[in-house]
């Protein structure tokens, strides 16, 4: 029983995924109608696109750093986007242009924290402003919107097999980024930046390169989800992407990164984003006030605290009696 | 020996490495440029402005400064300080409770909000980070449901509206600038002289060592986030007196500008570091951004580029100097 509990415990992403099945039985129990296909797929279409920068948070904070700027590159990039294509640009061009603003963002904030050695927060909270006043500004040029193309909607609302395609892209994403940190020496590198920065660098990791190529892919993944969330709203707001970088924040916690670096999970990170929309929608069902659903997601992320500290303790005991247990079963028994 | 023209680079050096200092040249500087751009600005009126918009931010940043010194942050102040205010309004219009109690029980639910941040990050052990994310989310939350998204209104008075500078006494001063003037010297005397504060600086620069050196390091952080609290709560009051309504969202966004204020000021997120002045500085600076793209008729839609542009440029200046006067150093030594 013991044992099976550590192994649960252990599992990556399997404490979020019990939270996320828990929830989906008490909403259903609250209301049948949670459980329709249509219903679950729009669920998982919302979270997409929050999933998709919680990727990148999780894999800058595994790196030892914090990328606060994330939601503003992706409304910067979804605006870029549009407005080229307000512009008529092909859209494939359009998309190579707002993947390139996002990128660029990134290697920036990576290249003002690795090289001048700032402070990553203070330069993404700055980055976020400007980014987040470059939209505006673009916003301000001219409306961004009515110009899409079929190919462009169709990133957000075609299908692949039946299956909407964000929900097929995000899957693809996380089996992808999971390989990257997992099974890299890439994913290996960027762990060990963040568990010890001193003992990487003793071990021959170019730690600052590494955090560079870090915050890139995470301006690259705000990109990604911004184009995708601009071609589902088909307009982009001036204040696009405000306050979707504390909800990739909360997703990558809950899902047990660890804000301290050195610790992170692709899997429980989509899955916690699976679960805050999740939230969102069946509170939404069950007829709850939505004013409530802030109280709700603040008190869940301390509670997944919380639980990742007690977890991580009960592991922590279970190993070493078990070590403990191992070391007397070899002593000679004269000795013990 | 050293030559007279080394020792002068060297006092330069120590003035020019004061946290701060970059920031106050940057303000002299655009001060002087905007004098030319419009008349307006180097007038007193527009700087009894300025200086009565910069008030509340000064304070939230002095909190953000204490508690980054010890090693934490506390991303909730701009919450805490809507909710302190909610409190005001809401004894005030609806149990027509007398001011004085009302703006007590506004500063205690502050301190309070700070102490449980506190409570929840030394005995649970959460991060700060999380743990100040969770209460922001949860305060704006309770403030969304209790006022059910409608502003909180009916609980301004003359005295109130004195008191949050509304109205301005003789020679366009304000009640608040004083009372914030004392807060932050009471402020800057501590930090020089007690040994709390010493020992803040301790837990923040290394809490391992501050702990086996005897200090209690969970007893001091418990009291930066107390302390946060109640100057935020000191600040949602007298915001709540200023606006004459309490809208569920005042205040947001405010934690995020007293960080910048404080990090700006030569404060450091991994704890240890920071100036009360600086961050006042800071602040000013921020403040004096906003007027000088309102006077200068760019249009509000540029506000976040500007602010951001500027606090990449000064953070990124102030890093170039302390990497030049590194190197200085070892070439002289």
């Amino acid at each position: 029983m013991q044992f099976a509990l550590v192994r649960l415990l252990r599992t990556e992403g399997a404490p979020i995924s019990l939270a996320l099945i828990l929830a989906v039985i008490a909403f259903t129990a609250l209301n049948p109608a949670f459980l329709s296909p249509d219903n679950l797929a729009i669920i998982a279409v919302q979270s997409i696109f929050v999933m998709i920068i919680a990727i990148g948070m999780s894999f800058v904070l595994t790196s030892g750093a914090i990328d606060l700027s994330v939601g503003a590159v992706l409304g910067l990039s979804g605006g870029v986007t549009m407005f080229l294509l307000t512009m008529s640009f092909p859209t494939a061009l359009a998309i190579i242009g707002g993947l390139g603003v996002g990128t660029a963002f990134g290697l920036l904030n990576g290249f003002l924290v690795t090289r001048l050695g700032l402070s990553d927060f203070i330069v993404t909270l700055a980055t976020m402003g400007v980014a987040g006043g470059l939209l505006k500004t673009l916003a301000y040029i001219r409306p961004l919107r009515g110009a899409e193309t079929d190919s462009f909607t169709w990133l957000s609302y075609g299908e692949i097999a039946g299956i909407p395609f964000p929900i097929v892209f995000g899957f693809l994403l996380v089996v992808t980024c999971t390989l990257i940190l997992n099974k890299t020496v890439f994913g290996r590198r960027v762990q060990a930046s963040g568990m010890s920065p001193a003992g990487a660098i003793f071990a021959g990791i170019d730690v600052p390169n590494v955090r560079l190529m870090v915050f890139a892919l995470s301006g690259f993944l705000a990109a990604v989800s911004g184009i995708l969330l601009a071609a589902r709203l088909a307009s982009v707001q001036p204040a696009l992407g405000m306050g979707y970088e504390l909800q990739a924040i909360a997703a990558a916690v809950l899902g047990g990164t660890s804000l301290a670096g050195g610790r992170g999970t692709v899997m429980g990170t989509a899955m916690a984003a699976l679960l805050l929309a999740t939230l969102n929608t069946g509170l939404q069902i069950a007829g709850v006030d939505p004013t409530w659903y802030p109280v709700f997601v603040g008190s869940s992320i301390i509670g997944a605290v919380a639980f990742h500290q007690w977890a991580e303790r009960y592991v922590e005991a279970y190993e070493s009696n078990a070590l403990d247990a191992a070391d007397l079963a070899t002593l000679p028994s004269s000795s013990v | 020996m050293k030559s007279p023209s080394a020792h002068l680079t060297d006092r330069l050096g120590a003035i020019l490495s004061r946290p701060g200092f970059g920031i106050l040249i940057f303000l002299v500087v655009v001060s002087f440029v905007m004098s030319f751009v419009s008349p307006f600005f180097l007038t007193w009126l527009n700087w009894a402005n300025i200086f009565n918009q910069s008030v509340f931010l000064m304070l939230l940043a002095v909190g953000m400064t204490v508690v980054l010194i010890g090693g934490g942050i506390d991303l909730s102040v701009g919450a805490v300080a809507a909710l302190a205010g909610g409190v005001v309004g809401i004894l005030i219009s609806k149990l027509g409770v007398p001011l004085p109690i009302a703006l007590l029980c506004g500063v205690l639910a502050g301190t309070a909000m700070g102490f449980l941040n506190g409570l929840i990050i030394t005995r649970l052990g959460i991060p700060d980070f999380v743990t100040t994310l969770a209460t922001l989310a949860l305060i704006r939350g309770i403030l969304l449901v209790w006022s059910q998204g409608v502003p909180i209104i009916g609980f301004s008075s003359n005295s109130y509206m004195m008191l949050g500078g509304l109205r301005r006494l003789p020679g366009g001063l304000t009640v608040p600038e004083f009372i914030v003037t004392f807060l932050i010297i009471v402020g800057l005397l501590l930090m020089r002289y007690s040994r709390v504060a010493s020992h803040l600086r301790a837990t923040g620069e290394n809490p391992e060592i501050a702990r086996l050196s005897g200090v209690n390091i969970k007893r001091i952080k418990l009291a930066s986030y107390t302390l946060s609290g109640l100057l935020a709560g000191v600040v949602g009051v007298l915001l709540a007196g200023r606006f004459g309504t309490v809208m569920p969202n005042m205040a947001s966004g405010m934690e995020i500008q007293a960080l910048a204020a404080a990090i700006i000021g030569g404060a450091a997120l991994s704890g240890g570091r920071g100036s009360l002045i600086g961050a006042t500085i800071g602040a000013l600076t921020l403040v004096v951004i906003q007027n000088v793209i309102n006077l200068s008729g760019i249009p509000p839609v540029f506000e976040t580029l500007v602010v951001g542009t500027v606090i990449l440029i000064v953070v990124t200046f102030t890093r170039l100097s302390e990497m030049a006067s590194k190197r200085r150093k070892r070439a002289v030594s």
